[in-house]
């Protein structure tokens, strides 16, 4: 859902629990991608599954044709995959793809499109970022090309261009068919059109880079047998592609692609020797971090801004800059690869619990420890056990969540029923205000705290309080935050003291507790906080909100268990529905 | 693999076309000079879509009387009906009231209808406002106004660019341009961008450099490649995703049809790189009437989003974070409301943020109308256009689709009567607070069609009873 709900009838709350009680919408099937099931190019034994049902081949790397090796039962969990639509890169993707095709580490590219049906802007952007790629040549720290371009025609370089750059382009070889197609597209510009050789280098390098196995998933697998409908198990270099994009956001490096060709990604051992050493990479933090940040809404979503946007009244929140953000927003990037990549720690309870802070001198004043001399230095300090446990106490998760004036406890109450505990809550009335509500600044409703006024406001209209009796008391945990995460017992503006307890009514987290911190502590405990994380992660890499019964078990159940964000990573990877693909019928 | 050489046809024939268009332009457009293509001065359409309503007292069948916690404004309103004075919202484009039609009275039924609330709701309202259509998560079932009238005009008056689409980014709950069923359209942000796109095939003199040559040799090759792998790909896909695949082709396609359809005309300064929307919005508006006047497209848009306007003089004193939250604090100003006390600051901020917007308004209209720039009959271009501005809703505190802001401007040739004020609500146009109407969107679009030279019955979702087009507009 796009906007936040700020209030909501009674009857759609009313609706939701009867249908599936306080339980989280965690069942269900999925899959899904577009899949390339029909390579009629695939002639010459490239490393490609071909149409479902045709013949297969192994060369290449290409995966057997049974369970891959990889000994998944791929019966009754594959046949409850569903067909995922045809994907894209995403403007991110594209821009680190060129950056590694070219290693030009600060390329800049316009692709910004994130339709679901490419626009003919994007189409015009993925243009102009080839644009960009070129325009940046003298900057390419990868040999593109391999020869001198500014000479005489070189036809073997050219055709070794096609062949090499193609296949990290496309994330695979090329087929004959491919390569002899951009060697005609070479010839057409070089003879036809009377380009230079480098000319014509640079048509057959934009046309690679706007071309569909670029730009698109498309998927190669071999078919599974006894199973329902078409269903493929990804060849290596999809897995690849799957793996890179997922973990890095970006397309595989050599050791990946050597891993494909080899074969060793349709192996357990050698998925999650891949998997390791992935997750060692700065780009793998990188990631990580980015995927946290999207789950706490600091880059902005729907109403929400994004933490660098925010902007706070001065009057009441002096400390409040733009390098205040950037501070919180480095604490949050460190802390995220401190507990997930660096500490023994499970990662997700101590995403949630920790106290560990990398501040500067400015963050730490804002929680009120000791920190460096200036803003310039940054150090790791321990926060107040009594005021903070981990993301969900900190200043970047409590300044987006709040106007720029006062906290907003139904912001925060929201966020936490629909992306920490998977409650979704359905689309408030349109007459429902998304203004955080505040104090009235000449008190004509009387000293009252932000808290009171929430309740005013919200629990006297049955058709608001059906979800405000779940929204409230959540955010009113958040009280003793401000606007900008500052802890407080006297709110900014009333100087009223702040009451911050509230007793939750939802699901296993469902108890009295005083404050945010006792949330936190039984957020960790809560096996329904633990799988809608895990339920979070698994749809940004399989791009959609229903798995398998199979990945369901495998990854969700897991990380139930065990709390551990890196075996998360890890099980998504080796999961059916991130190594199979169902192929749609005609 | 290297073997004899030998030219496909089809690119023979796209070298062959842009030779002869770099020769011999097949458009040729210049400043203060008219329309030369000898076939009657060109139809165009223009819409102004500003996100997140305007400044009313508008309910559903009420207004509210500014004695409850929501205010009892209209600002929308014409300040004088029968002295077709405009009101503080765009009196700033008075001076063409000649040229103007107001409407009001007219509902976005297709939106409300959709709603469970029976009002538009986000994203509901935006995916009906141009497409008066059936919707939903996923996008409009059917192609806006602006879009069926861009491909009609095209096959009658070729253009390089179907449409022009330009951007002032900002907050919104989806965009109302649609080219197909969950298929969105999006604008140039950027000004440089914008200019970089449009004025690309443009060449002042008839006489491309060796460079722009060259470049445009590069650039056809590529298309080439790459409509020929787009179509081998397109089999190889599910049926359900086809689509995508035939949307790329298609704006490889419209790559294609600029770069074989350059134009002759005076080229607007290059906008450079632009900080805020202040500076955007003018300068889109300046690239729009351009890219009119060079004849490079039939339609434009020009989408305005929900944003805040903290460098007009009242600024951003409500501390709102977002357009959108301006918009509902409209219902807790009014005498009873929470924030009673912040009337005054509400007011002074709405109204200078519409009238910014409207500012651009002004600023289209005195480009299309500049006399310095007359077509082959002596009018304007504003003369043979139309544009329509409007938005999702009206009353952006509860997003009711009834009463819609609804301007046009332009006679489209001469078929609607200008220089008039239309109230379709049942009540009529007094001081009324009740309202009630039985005209649609629907209706107003098929009167488009109709101004831009179709016979349509209808436009939208099969309503029936919004059929036809909007009585009294010819």
């Amino acid at each position: 859902m796009d906007g936040r709900p700020w209030v909501v009838t009674q009857e759609l709350v009313r609706g939701r629990i009867n249908t599936v009680g306080l339980l989280l919408a965690l069942s269900g099937c999925y899959a899904g991608v577009s899949v390339d099931a029909q390579d009629g190019g695939a002639t010459d034994g490239a490393p490609m599954a071909p149409t479902a049902g045709a013949d297969s081949s192994d060369e290449g790397g290409a995966p057997s044709g049974d369970d891959g090796g990889s000994g998944e039962p791929a019966g009754s969990c594959l046949d409850a995959l569903e067909a995922r639509p045809l994907r894209r890169l995403s403007p991110l993707q594209v821009r680190n793809t060129l950056r590694d095709l070219v290693g030009v580490e600060d390329l800049e590219t316009p692709f910004a499109d994130e339709a679901d049906v490419i626009t003919e802007l994007g189409v015009r952007q993925l243009r102009s970022s080839t644009d960009a790629v070129l325009a940046a040549r003298d900057a390419w720290s990868v040999e593109v090309y391999g020869c001198e371009t500014d000479g005489e025609p070189n036809a073997g370089c050219a055709e070794d261009f096609i062949r090499r750059f193609g296949a990290r382009a496309f994330r695979r070889p090329l087929t004959d068919a491919e390569a002899q197609a951009f060697v005609t597209i070479y010839e057409d510009a070089l003879f036809g059109e009377q380009l230079s050789f480098r000319d014509s280098l640079d048509v057959v390098l934009a046309t690679m880079l706007q071309s569909p196995p670029f730009v698109y998933a498309l998927e190669h697998g071999t078919p599974v047998d006894d199973v329902e409908g078409t269903v493929l198990e990804l060849d290596g270099y999809a897995l690849a592609s799957r793996m890179s994009y997922f973990l890095w956001n970006t397309m595989p490096d050599d050791a990946l692609f050597a891993a494909a060709e080899a074969g060793e990604l349709t192996t357990p051992e050698g998925l999650q020797q891949q998997v390791e050493r992935m997750l060692a990479s700065p780009k793998a933090k990188a990631r990580v971090q980015s995927l946290v940040s999207q789950w706490l809404h600091i880059d902005g979503v729907g109403l929400r801004l994004p933490l660098e946007d925010l902007a706070k009244e001065p009057d009441l929140y002096p400390e409040y800059s733009p390098a205040l953000m950037d501070a919180m927003r480095t604490e949050v990037q460190a802390l995220v690869e401190r507990v997930v990549f660096e500490d023994d720690a499970s990662g997700f309870d101590a995403l949630l619990l920790s106290r560990e802070a990398y501040v500067n001198a400015s963050l730490a004043e804002l929680y009120g420890v000791q920190g460096p001399a200036d803003d310039e230095t940054f150090m790791w300090v321990t926060l107040p056990a009594e005021e903070r446990a981990g993301l969900l106490t900190r200043g970047a998760f409590l300044s987006v969540h709040a106007g720029q004036r006062f906290q907003s406890p139904i912001a925060r109450g929201v966020y936490i029923l629909e992306d920490v505990l998977c409650k979704e809550l359905g689309d408030p009335p349109p007459t429902a205000n998304d203004t955080p509500i505040e104090p009235d600044v000449d008190d004509t409703e009387g000293p009252l705290t932000v808290r009171e006024l929430v309740d005013v406001r919200t629990m006297d209209d049955p058709t608001c309080a059906g979800c405000h009796a779940l929204i409230n008391p959540t955010g009113f945990l958040f009280e003793h935050y401000d606007a900008l995460g500052r802890w407080r017992t006297h709110e900014v503006y009333s100087g009223l003291e702040i009451d911050a307890e509230a007793a939750l009514t939802l699901g296993d987290v469902a108890a009295p507790m005083s404050d945010a911190v006792a949330l936190s502590e039984s957020l960790v405990q809560s096996t329904d906080a633990r799988a809608c994380f895990a339920q979070r992660w698994t749809e940004a890499a399989l791009d959609a909100e229903h798995f398998d019964p199979c990945t369901e078990d495998e990854v969700i159940t897991r990380f139930v268990q065990t709390g551990d964000v890196r075996s998360l990573l890890s099980s998504i990877v080796s999961s059916p529905g991130f190594r199979y693909a169902r192929v749609e019928g005609e | 693999m290297f073997k004899d050489f030998k030219h496909s046809g089809r690119r023979s024939f796209l070298r062959g076309l842009g030779g002869m268009a770099l020769g011999l332009p097949l458009l040729e457009y210049t400043h203060g000079n008219a329309w030369a293509r000898g076939l009657g001065a060109p139809k165009r359409f223009i819409t102004v879509f500003s996100h997140g309503g305007t400044i009313s007292n508008q309910g559903k069948t009420w207004r509210h009387d500014g004695q409850g916690s929501h205010h009892g404004e209209d600002l929308w309103r014409p300040a004088d009906w029968d002295a077709l004075t405009l009101g503080p919202i765009h009196e700033s484009v008075q001076p063409h009231i000649d040229k103007l039609i107001l409407i009001e009275g007219v509902d976005n039924k297709s939106a409300i209808e959709q709603d469970q609330y029976n009002a538009g709701a986000h994203g509901i309202a935006n995916r009906t406002a141009l497409t008066a259509g059936d919707q939903d998560e996923d996008g409009a079932k059917s192609p806006s106004i602006d879009q069926v009238i861009a491909e009609r005009l095209a096959a009658e008056q070729p253009t390089p660019f179907e449409r022009v689409h330009l951007s002032v980014h900002g907050h919104n709950y989806g965009t109302p341009y649609f080219r197909g069923a969950n298929e969105s359209m999006s604008g140039f942000r950027e000004p440089q961008e914008a200019w970089a796109s449009l004025f690309a095939g443009v060449a002042e003199d008839g006489e491309p450099s060796p460079e722009a040559q060259r470049l445009l040799s590069m650039r056809i090759s590529a298309l080439d490649g790459l409509l020929e792998s787009y179509t081998e790909v397109k089999q190889r896909v599910g049926a359900s995703d086809r689509h995508k695949i035939d949307a790329h082709l298609d704006h490889l396609r419209a790559l294609e049809k600029e770069l074989t359809n350059p134009v002759v005309c005076t080229r607007p300064d290059d906008p450079g790189d632009v900080g805020g929307a202040e500076h955007i919005g003018p300068l889109h508006v300046d690239l729009l009437v351009a890219a009119m006047r060079c004849g490079l497209a039939n339609v434009g848009a020009l989408e305005i989003g929900d944003i805040l306007t903290p460098w007009t003089a009242a600024g951003n004193a409500t501390g709102v974070g977002l357009g959108h939250s301006l918009g509902h604090d409209a219902r807790d100003i009014g005498p009873t409301g929470p924030k009673a006390s912040m009337y005054d600051t509400w007011f002074a901020e709405a109204l200078d943020n519409r009238r910014w917007r409207w500012s651009l308004m002004r600023r289209l209209l005195d480009g299309l109308d500049d006399p310095n720039f007359v077509e082959a009959d002596g009018g304007t271009l504003l003369d043979q256009s139309l544009v329509l501005f409007t938005s999702e809703f009206r009353n952006a505190s509860g997003h009711y689709a009834y009463n819609m802001p609804l301007m046009l401007a332009g006679s489209a040739g001469g078929y609607f009567e200008t220089g008039r004020f239309l109230d379709y609500n049942t009540f009529g146009p007094g001081p009324t607070f009740e309202y009630e109407s039985q005209h649609s969107t629907h209706n107003l679009f098929t009167s488009i069609l109709h101004a831009m030279g179709g016979d349509d019955a209808h436009f939208g979702n099969e309503t029936a009873v919004y059929q036809g087009p909007l009585e009294g507009l010819v």
